[in-house]
């Protein structure tokens, strides 16, 4: 996870969420999607906008491409 | 505790026959010994019992009886298969009388990590996994797919491109099934006599429309692994508006005169 990852939920998020938030992006880094890992975890971090329910509502992932178009 | 046996035990025994030094009464470890021994035997016991009731007992709790019991169906099984089956590593007859496009795609399989096996007259290839991605029989090279459409069988001399969902919501499966498999089967762009699959590190929309569109004009197979003509998998809400990047992916396609053969679950040009 790069810093500019860290350091995006660290700014958006609640200090108590960030470690949970944090365990959730470290998933993403884990697999491959078909699409840039840190595009992907960088969209899904955009569009929760430091809401952990909204973060959460795009699990399971259907398309990360979805995604990425959503958050550009 | 064992330690304060033993020395409990010493002095006992030394001030009960004091005539004798406590190094002739040096009998007791054996107790000591023993007791990591019992312990050991009960362990064994267990272990026992557990293979042979493994079935109706309940045992799973027990982990040391679960690991013997998977080690020796591991060593039956592989046993099994060294008795009936021929596992190759790219060498076996099968292969060996492979040609042409059959084969190098075969070589490249085998260079991806996949383990042939050779039963009857077909090749099987398991990922490191152990799970069958694909066979060859009847000269014919199919990957195996259990989501919409089924197995997808390769064309000698053309890609086959692969469009779905990356997760199929509606029948399992998708293309997650190549991106996410621990050897890499497929090429992003021209793969003749295998699968061609978008996989973009740096993705955008401009990018995965020229892929199709060079697919399309290249002559590649278009299978849908993912139904095309549901609207949940067309659009965002899965009724109409806003679509979905498969949906956008199906109007490319019409849009460049596809149109969809519900039979071959390909887009063709008419």
């Amino acid at each position: 996870m790069t810093t500019e990852i860290q350091n995006y939920i660290k700014v958006k998020f609640h200090s108590d969420a960030h470690n949970f938030v944090q365990s959730i992006i470290e998933k993403v880094y884990e697999n491959e999607w078909g699409v840039g890992k840190e595009q992907l975890a960088m969209s899904l971090l955009k569009l929760s906008n430091g809401s952990i329910d909204k973060l959460l509502s795009y699990f399971p992932i259907i398309d990360p491409r979805d995604i990425i178009m959503e958050a550009s | 505790m064992k330690l304060f046996l033993q020395l409990f035990l010493l002095f006992f025994t030394w001030f009960n026959l004091s005539a004798t030094t406590a190094f002739s009464k040096f009998a007791f470890p054996s107790y000591s010994l023993s007791f990591p021994k019992s312990n050991n035997q009960k362990i064994e016991s267990e272990v026992k019992i557990g293979v042979c009731n493994f079935a109706r007992s309940g045992i799973y709790e027990n982990s040391i009886s679960q690991k013997v019991v998977l080690w020796e169906s591991s060593v039956l099984e592989n046993r099994a298969r060294e008795g009936n089956v021929n596992v190759v590593r790219g060498a076996g007859s099968l292969a060996q009388s492979l040609t042409g496009a059959l084969k190098s795609s075969y070589n490249k399989l085998i260079a991806s990590g996949l383990n042939a096996v050779e039963e009857a007259n077909v090749i099987k290839l398991f990922n490191t996994e152990n799970k069958l991605v694909a066979e060859i029989a009847n000269s014919k090279l199919v990957f195996k797919y259990s989501g919409y459409s089924g197995d997808i069988a390769m064309v000698e001399g053309k890609s086959t491109a692969v469009f779905g969902r990356f997760n199929d919501p509606i029948h399992g499966g998708g293309t997650k099934e190549f991106i996410q498999n621990p050897n890499k089967v497929y090429e992003t762009g021209a793969n003749p006599n295998g699968i061609n699959i978008l996989n973009i590190q740096d993705w955008t929309w401009p990018k995965n429309e020229t892929w199709v569109i060079e697919s399309a004009n290249r002559g590649d197979i278009i299978r849908f692994i993912s139904d095309p003509t549901s609207p949940s998998n067309i659009f965002k809400n899965g009724i109409n508006g806003e679509r979905t990047v498969t949906g956008l992916e199906i109007q490319t396609l019409e849009t460049l005169g596809f149109v969809w053969n519900p039979n071959k679950f390909q887009y063709i040009k008419p």
